[in-house]
């Protein structure tokens, strides 16, 4: 197997910070793109937000604005 | 040049943060920072963020690629690849904005520090005061992509001045 890669050492803020918002753009992203999936899909919000681990109400204030309704980019061209 | 109406600066401002999300709406960000409120600068007509970056030999297309480039590093660093083109291809279209996206905290402090500034100078609001008040910050990711760009800040700073000093003549 492969070596997995660390973490950055918190004893060196800069770099570890800088992971930190790097990771939670890349979150932010990764999220929205597979939930315009699911709803393509025909994922209820329920399920989409037992799967993130939040409440449905939750999940849908923060992303039902933000996806379309059978609309990913890659279909739509 | 003389202060014109605050009402004008009201307009750019608001012309500025819906530019500003819709920068980050584009790459499924959920909130803008102060490197989406530069990108939306850059669009403003008084053409002086984009003057600005072209005095430290950056266009506005070098400096977009190094905020993506910087992110990438981070994740390349820690074994993540950023597959960004897979996940591009599956953001939704844009939605029309229901509500104003959130900011965050860099940029609302990018904001108040611009109002603050441009009230002193008793000038209008153009495009090189968000470079110049983005270029004090000394981390973050408008920092990281200048590093990413062998920028000095101070530099920036200066060439935001220099293009507002002929502006306010």
């Amino acid at each position: 197997m492969d070596k997995l890669a660390d973490l950055p050492d918190p004893e060196d803020p800069a770099t570890a910070l800088a992971a930190v918002v790097s990771m939670r753009r890349a979150a932010d992203r990764l999220e929205l793109a597979a939930v315009q999936v699911a709803i393509d899909d025909g994922w209820s919000w329920a399920l989409i937000a037992d799967s993130l681990g939040v409440t449905p109400q939750a999940a849908h204030k923060r992303l039902a604005s933000r996806v379309g309704k059978g609309s990913t980019r890659k279909a739509s061209r | 040049m003389s202060r014109k109406k605050p009402v004008q600066d009201i307009r750019t401002m608001n012309t500025l943060f819906t530019a500003a999300e819709k920068e980050a709406s584009l790459i499924g960000e959920a909130e803008y920072g102060t490197e989406h409120l530069i990108l939306a600068a850059f669009d403003l007509p008084d053409g002086s963020a984009v003057r600005a970056f072209k005095r430290v030999g950056v266009d506005p297309h070098a400096f977009r690629k190094a905020i993506n480039d910087q992110h990438a590093e981070a994740l390349r660093a820690i074994g993540i690849a950023p597959d960004d083109g897979r996940i591009d291809g599956t953001l939704p279209e844009l939605p029309e904005p229901t509500s104003p996206m959130k900011s965050k905290g860099s940029s609302q402090n990018v904001s108040k520090k611009v109002v603050k500034l441009v009230k002193k100078e008793k000038s209008q609001l153009y495009g090189a005061y968000i470079v110049l008040v983005a270029a004090e910050a000394e981390t973050g990711s408008t920092s990281r992509a200048l590093d990413t760009l062998g920028v000095h800040r101070d530099d920036l700073a200066r060439a935001a001045r220099i293009e507002l000093d002929a502006l306010n003549v």
